[in-house]
């Protein structure tokens, strides 16, 4: 067992990440220890990240796409740093925050990506700045792991007797690139500018981005409404100019304490209307009702639109017809966000034979398919197949067909007598069977099935099927209700 | 001239308040013979009317009733037509089901279901949807023993249909329900079809949807109990005299095949 992460007051005892537990209680019998926990720690780092959100959209976890564990942050505060008064206030606030979390953060600001990684990590312990151009005086005295190098090339370094990152500057780059590869040369360029390299963000790239902050937490729903009205009205002010209309938007609530909520909602056509966006989050939210949670208060709030597409140039007809489209829309996005995408359907015909099979549900925030006009011709296909004008599907389908007790004449005719839910039905109707051969291309062992339409004493109409054939299936064929008649 | 803008004030809300009237409101007809029975001539618009089974085995036979009443709604108007459903007993015998609504004449493409979580839910819901003037009908299937639903609920309901002059519909399954200020009230129970046969053998087999229909509550109308039958071909209701009928059974069509004289089934 071997240590993984040291508090500074052990370090200072004399413990450091990999050494033995044993050694280290050796030199510090105090020392408490904790299992590690990288699940945990992943999704701590996570939460971090969201939460730098606030300060700008570009954060990345560092190292962001190698083998190892991240166990850092990257943020481009490129064009950010003007909005919190300078890129000192920006650090000292970012610094100020994390300590009121309880956690001890390593920061820097510097022109590249790899400057900054080193001027925090191997740098002095307060929270520096590098103004652009002195990247080289900066890092000349740290020590060239700060370079981001793999532990073969750090030893490679040391054993040459290049110590420190100043070693290197000046100094012929073939004998380096032969002996260790282009590795070395490339991150010493990255750091000092020469190269460049992007971060890429741990979050899709989002266009479209308003937020507001507030001195004083907002605590109550009514207040962070307003702000979602103020958001969406800025949000939509720049979608109109630009044409486009917003599909699906994002809200983030930072609170005070530092955990961040996120709700989406979607649309189901292009809209760039404020009061509908911000009717959108007051269904979340008044959905959320006691749920929702804004602890010691809110005291940012950023709106991104997460997808867009352009407005169609049709807008609004002179006739009514228009309008009334237009207020379904509305309806369904408003329920879709209250109760959930699931909840407001349509329904789609499948081809199939199958008749679980032959119709879906499908979200209604999808609009009106293509395959939903096939319905037409499914009607079409199946009138002709009706005799005296009784109905060949059912109003409503079980969900799962439940099995029932059948009384028949004779084994391959239809049901009598039947029994469901308790309560016995005698069959004085009947047409069938209507059969319906497995999906072979399926697989699975699916059996025929002979549907019979049913009528009993009463006029109640039922859709009951055998399983199976009585010539092939050896344990006979069980009976099943599988809808109900109108 | 004082007082004959008076006069015209007073005749105006004369007719204002004459609503219960014959002429007073918009109506959905539901079929020439079933005309008569209801005042104005159909299903008023802009009101709430309550549907029930008269036993939790006629769940089927009221969702049929009700399918009748929505391809009435969607053949009077172009507009969509909101369901809620429940899919919670007493509303478990299957849900709503794409080629059985087609089957039976509705347009699946201007039908629109939604799938609220609890009562309270559901009644807010088709309030929204009475409100937005995007549907031609709202339908909402509430238990009537349900504690969301009072007379506050359904008095809720009926001013936002009137206001907007949308017809809402509450299936309220087979309890007898609370009190409701809705304008009709129907329990809807199975019914006997006419027997269709196409051979000389005695098989008899299911023909249209029938109902045994009664009118609990009428505004302005007369209660009564009748048979109705559905024409998905004309998508309209007919009433079917309770005086045994004449068994006009369809004939054979009479083809000849080679001297032989075969019987076809006769198709609709």
């Amino acid at each position: 067992m071997r240590l993984t992460a040291c508090d500074v007051r052990a370090l200072d005892a004399g413990a450091e990440p990999g050494q033995l537990v044993p050694d280290a209680m050796a030199l510090c019998p105090e020392l408490e220890l904790h299992a590690s926990d990288r699940e945990a720690d992943r999704k701590a780092l996570e939460r971090l990240s969201v939460w730098c959100g606030r300060y700008t959209p570009w954060v990345a976890a560092d190292p962001a796409g190698l083998g190892e564990e991240p166990d850092g942050l990257l943020l481009d505060i490129t064009g950010c740093a003007h909005l919190f008064g300078g890129e000192a206030k920006l650090l000292s606030l970012l610094c100020g925050r994390l300590e009121g979390f309880g956690l001890t953060a390593r920061c820097a600001i510097a022109s590249t990506p790899g400057a900054a990684w080193a001027c925090a990590r191997y740098g002095c312990e307060a929270p520096c700045i590098v103004p652009p151009g002195k990247e080289a005086e900066a890092l000349r005295s740290l020590p060239v792991a700060a370079l981001r190098l793999g532990g073969e090339e750090i030893d490679g370094l040391v054993r040459l007797g290049l110590k420190r990152v100043g070693d290197l500057y000046g100094k012929p780059r073939a004998p380096l690139v032969a002996r260790f590869g282009a590795n070395i040369a490339r991150r010493l360029d990255e750091a000092l500018g020469f190269e460049p390299e992007p971060i890429s963000p741990n979050l899709p790239h989002i266009p479209y981005r308003t937020s507001l902050a507030f001195t004083e937490g907002l605590t109550r729903q009514a207040h962070i409404e307003e702000a979602i009205k103020r958001l969406a009205a800025d949000l939509c002010e720049v979608l109109e100019q630009e044409r486009k209309g917003a599909r699906r938007i994002e809200l983030q609530l930072f609170r005070v304490d530092g955990e961040v909520t996120r709700l989406f909602a979607g649309t189901s056509f292009a809209t760039h209307e404020a009061s509908h966006l911000a009717g959108l989050f007051h269904e979340k939210l008044g959905f959320l009702g006691d749920d929702f949670d804004p602890g010691f208060g809110i005291e940012a709030i950023t709106l991104a639109c997460l997808a867009v597409d352009p407005l169609s140039l049709e807008q609004g007809s002179f006739d009514k017809t228009g309008e009334q489209r237009f207020g379904l829309e509305q309806f369904v996005d408003r329920v879709s966000n209250r109760f959930g995408a699931d909840r407001v359907l349509r329904l789609e015909p499948r081809a199939s034979h199958i008749p679980e099979r032959g119709g879906a549900a499908v979200s209604a925030l999808r609009g009106i398919s293509p395959a939903m006009r096939g319905w037409k011709t499914y009607m079409g296909e199946h009138r002709a197949a009706v005799l005296g004008g009784s109905l060949p599907r059912p109003l409503r389908l079980l969900p799962v067909a439940e099995p029932v007790d059948v009384v028949a004449e004779v084994p391959e005719g239809p049901p009598r007598i039947f029994h469901w839910r308790k309560i016995a039905h005698r069959v004085l109707r009947a047409e069938g069977p209507e059969r319906v051969s497995p999906e072979w291309w399926r697989g699975g062992n699916q059996r025929t099935r002979d549907y019979y339409r049913v009528e009993d004493a009463e006029g109640r109409r039922f859709w009951l099927y055998r399983d199976g054939l009585y010539h092939r299936d050896n344990d006979g064929p069980r009976w099943f209700l599988h809808g109900v008649f109108e | 001239m004082d007082r004959r803008a008076l006069i015209a004030d007073l005749k105006s809300q004369i007719a204002g308040s004459g609503t219960e009237g014959a002429s007073g409101f918009g109506v959905i007809p539901l079929g020439m013979q079933v005309a008569d029975l209801l005042p104005g001539g159909g299903l008023r618009k802009g009101a709430l009317h309550e549907v029930a089974a008269a036993a939790y085995r006629d769940m089927g036979a009221a969702t049929g009733f009700l399918a009748a009443l929505t391809a009435c709604a969607m053949k009077a108007s172009s507009r969509p037509v909101l369901w809620c459903e429940a899919r919670r007993p007493p509303f478990d015998m299957g849900q709503l089901y794409g080629p059985g609504i087609a089957a039976f004449g509705l347009d699946p493409v201007r039908l629109l279901i939604a799938v609220p979580p609890s009562d309270g839910d559901c009644l807010w819901i088709m309030e929204e949807a009475l409100r937005s003037r995007a549907f031609s009908l709202v339908i909402g299937e509430i238990d009537g023993r349900s504690a969301a639903l009072g007379l506050s609920a359904t008095r809720r309901l009926q001013l936002a249909a009137e206001e907007t002059n949308t017809l809402a519909l509450l299936f309220t399954a087979h309890a007898k329900g609370n009190a409701s200020v809705a304008v009709t009230r129907w329990h809807v129970g199975g019914a006997e079809s006419r027997n269709v046969l196409y051979t000389d053998e005695i098989e008899m087999l299911p023909g249209r949807p029938r109902w045994d229909v009664s009118l609990a509550r009428c505004r302005g109308g007369q209660p009564g109990r009748w048979q109705m039958e559905w024409s998905a071909e004309e998508s309209e209701l007919s009433l079917v005299s309770l005086v045994e009928e004449v068994q006009a059974v369809p004939l054979p069509v009479l083809r000849e095949v080679e001297d032989k004289i075969v019987f076809l089934r006769q198709t609709a």
